[in-house]
């Protein structure tokens, strides 16, 4: 068996004590940047790409790959306990796990994501190593066409994703997509919607939006509460996921990591929306959805582990194509080519050392983080008990650091402060803003991939239902929309929520 | 546990602070070159961390703090498609303690967008540090082999060939716009978000035509997988000695080169000037240059008057190519 001589290989040169003391660096650098509101991984990673010229390709790659994995799993931390999503991936975690933590489940949320996030972490990991080139040509297969359709599959998701009444879950997508409108547009050149403001010429940033809709509007919704209600929300029971809860998130989980893995592949937002696909999957499969929105534990283990699966898997398009599938995988890129190492097809046989050693590390990482954050689930949980008025100052303020750090201007905080506010009429208006967010995220991609396809078919709108995997891409849409509005099913899930609601 | 990651991140935050703290400016009323520099130089990167432009200059920022005799760091100021960071060190104190690390951008973006700059008014140019000549890769079942036989096939095809960039108002764009107007072919343009995409598609073979670097690349070249057609340079690229350019494939003058410069901005006491670019072309060593080479980039150190040459013609350049897009 090749694979088995190869992993081995593998092995060999990633449990070498030097390689072993960069990766658990990586993953401990990058749970805390996690953890840390606003400084993600592309800002950590591209201050410490310097510092890995004096390092060999292996050990650096093995840093950077483990800060990039550990912050995916230190962002569900802060989603989980304050509803504070550090980055795309985490906005899902936040609705469920969050909702987990008011009901003193933090600790079985935050073992859950763990487990989840660790097993994901696991079967990718043997992905990346027995398919990486066959995965790679199916990557290439996927055009402007195949996107829009993909893209259209994920924006209906994001309206099943929301548990309110549907028209608001709509509304919410179409604000979304309109604020993905701003800035220069990919296929004109064009700026739209910026008043001659330069700061939007690249659009508004994720992170901003999403910490002013999530953490700043909660902290003063909570603020607002307390004034009636000074209790403790989060009354904290058993710190360990109970036997039903565990029996709820494995079969997720498996899915989830299915789900991730391959949409990981993609260059080009695949990674960004398999924590949504996950959540809605599960949504949909569910016998009792009703209990998504109020702390679902398969809500928290689905996506958990599909963007996990993903971030691993995302390091196929780089590794065996050249092509980064998003700005952390350009960076990646960044750090071989110092190293006098081309990123593409060839480098699984030039290298063999190099992509199995980082393929091994991965796996390694993973049972890492596991050893590190699970001990941690108890210290995170005291975390919350932290009186409000200590809590809240110090989240603001970590926020506002990592805001100003994204471009290292003020701008993001005012983006954020607006959407806080914003975020608090919503709250009191029971809109959601987890379909605003992935209106805004797939709005532009959308757009970008629609106008491409027609461009290059010369206007014929027929190419997304000729090609194969559109086609059938849009058939699971049209599936999607036929189960949300048939009359019978939607007359039930009105009932469902008027139930929950009184 | 908690402790120790907290303590981590407190001691980066204070490093962070305490290099905040050191790029500040100081008010240096005396601004001549005798006791130039006495404080932290900061080169301006209007690119985000970690592409091209940016680890270039990080690696000049290197050498430079070495010779010049004060540390020299890389300031990231991304958006606005890099006017945030242009327009910022346009309008710096010119004293040589705020510099730009410029690419054709600085002169697209100021013929294609409303900029309170001029690119050749605003900055007193330091030196050129980099040449790239780009290359004209087709699809491999495209069945065409040089750019004689390419004009011919897309002459009797006219508007049926599409030809991909990193954007619109690229370097990657203008090439090709440049490639229409002087062999006077019609093709498509097609941007996408980035020359990674733009690739994906070339593999695919759902687009025709690329004008990119050769960075990264070479092995879907040399494994057949893409097909590199000719250089865009003056002269044919050390990098591919066999590939003919495209001059010499039968376009006289056509040229499209992507540059890397640094620039001060316009006023900088011209002793500051030639203090920093002694200081280029002491840095300017093999091994430097070989470093650059890995990235596919040429070291190529000029002298102020000649990086002013370069933007004034650079500056004609893609106006006539602007004409010709808007004329159509």
């Amino acid at each position: 068996m090749d694979l088995f001589a190869n992993l081995l290989l593998g092995f060999g040169e990633a449990i070498s004590p030097m390689n072993l003391l960069y990766c658990f660096l990586g993953v401990l650098l990058g749970t805390a940047i996690g953890v840390l509101p606003g400084l993600g991984p592309l800002a950590t990673i591209s201050m410490l790409l310097p510092l890995t010229y004096a390092l060999g390709p292996l050990p650096a790659l093995i840093m950077l790959a483990g800060i990039y994995y550990g912050a995916q799993y230190g962002g569900s931390t802060t989603a989980i306990l304050v509803n504070l999503p550090g980055e795309s991936s985490s906005v899902v975690t936040a609705i469920d796990g969050y909702q987990m933590a008011r009901k003193g489940r933090a600790g079985a949320a935050l073992a859950i994501a763990a487990l989840a996030s660790v097993f994901a972490g696991t079967v990718s990991t043997a992905v990346v190593a027995a398919f990486s080139p066959a995965l790679s040509e199916v990557a290439l297969t996927f055009g402007s066409v195949e996107y829009f359709s993909l893209m259209v599959l994920g924006l209906i998701a994001a309206v099943i994703l929301a548990s309110g009444t549907l028209s608001k879950a709509i509304g919410m997508v179409l604000v979304g997509l309109m604020l993905g409108c701003i800035g220069i547009d990919v296929s004109s050149g064009i700026s739209r919607y910026t008043f001659d403001v330069l700061e939007l010429g690249s659009g508004l940033e994720f992170v901003a939006i999403a910490m002013g809709l999530f953490a700043f509007a909660d902290i003063v919704r909570n603020v607002g509460d307390k004034a009636d209600a000074p209790t403790r929300l989060h009354a904290i029971t058993s710190l360990w996921p109970n036997r039903q809860e565990m029996r709820d998130a494995a079969p997720a989980a498996v899915r989830g990591t299915l789900l991730g893995s391959l949409l990981g592949i993609l260059p080009g937002g695949g990674a960004a929306i398999s924590s949504f696909s996950a959540y809605t999957l599960e949504k949909r499969i569910s016998k009792r959805p009703e209990t998504f929105g109020h702390g679902a534990v398969a809500g928290v283990a689905g996506p958990e582990a599909a963007n996990n699966a993903a971030a691993q898997t995302s390091f196929i398009p780089m590794l065996t194509l050249g092509i980064p599938s998003n700005g952390v995988m350009a960076l990646m890129m960044g750090a071989m080519m110092i190293h006098n190492i081309a990123p593409g097809p060839q480098v699984i046989n030039s290298n063999p050392t190099l992509f199995w050693g980082l393929v091994t590390s991965m796996w390694i990482g993973n049972v890492m983080l596991i050893l590190l954050n699970l001990p941690l689930v108890g210290i995170w949980v005291k975390l919350i008990s932290v009186p409000y008025r200590f809590l809240y100052p110090a989240i603001l303020m970590f926020c506002i650091i990592g805001l100003y750090s994204i471009q290292n201007q003020i701008f993001e905080i005012i983006v954020a402060a607006v959407f806080g506010a914003v975020g608090y009429f919503l709250i009191r208006m029971r809109c959601e803003p987890a379909p605003l967010l992935l209106g805004f995220i797939l709005g532009p991609m959308l757009e970008e991939h629609l106008r491409r396809a027609l461009l290059l078919s010369r206007g014929d709108a027929t190419v997304f239902i000729t090609h194969p995997i559109s086609a059938v891409l849009l058939g699971i849409s049209v599936l999607l929309l036929l189960t949300v509005l048939l009359p019978g099913i939607r007359r039930k899930r009105e009932q469902v929520f008027a139930e929950e609601d009184t | 546990m908690f402790e120790l990651q907290k303590a981590v991140c407190l001691g980066r935050r204070a490093l962070a602070v305490g290099f905040a703290a050191m790029a500040l400016p100081v008010l240096a009323f005396d601004a001549s070159a005798q006791d130039y520099p006495n404080d932290t130089i900061e080169i301006t990167v209007a690119y985000a961390p970690g592409g091209s432009t940016d680890l270039v200059a990080r690696a000049l920022a290197d050498e430079l703090g070495k010779v010049i005799g004060a540390p020299v760091i890389v300031e990231n100021k991304p958006g606005g498609g890099t006017l945030v960071g242009t327009q910022y060190v346009a309008n710096a104190k010119a004293d040589g303690y705020r510099l730009l690390f410029g690419t054709n951008a600085l002169v697209i973006n100021s013929l294609l967008q409303k900029v309170s700059y001029d690119p050749v008014d605003s900055f007193a140019d330091v030196g050129i540090v980099t040449t790239q000549s780009l290359g004209v890769i087709a699809r491999p079942d495209l069945p065409v082999n040089s750019v004689k036989e390419l004009i011919e096939y897309a002459k009797a095809r006219p508007g049926e060939l599409n030809f991909a960039s990193s954007g619109n108002g690229s370097n990657q764009h203008m090439a090709g716009e440049q490639f229409k107007l002087m062999a006077g072919v019609d093709m498509l343009h097609v941007p996408y978000g980035g020359a990674g995409p733009a690739l994906t598609d070339l593999l695919g073979g759902r687009v025709d035509l690329m004008f990119t670097s050769l960075y990264g690349i070479t092995d879907y070249i040399s494994s057949g997988k893409l097909k590199l057609i000719a250089t865009t340079g003056e002269t044919r690229s050390p990098a591919t000695p066999d590939t003919s350019t495209v001059i010499e494939g039968g376009l006289p003058g056509f040229t499209a080169v992507s540059w890397q410069a640094l620039f001060a901005p316009a006023d900088t006491p011209e002793s500051v000037i030639a203090k920093l670019n002694k200081a280029l072309v002491d840095i300017s060593t093999p091994e430097l240059a070989e470093k650059f080479a890995a990235q596919g980039l040429e070291l190529k150190i000029s002298a102020p008057a000649e990086a002013n040459t370069l933007l004034v013609n650079e500056r004609d350049r893609y106006n006539d190519i602007i004409k010709s897009i808007g004329s159509k």
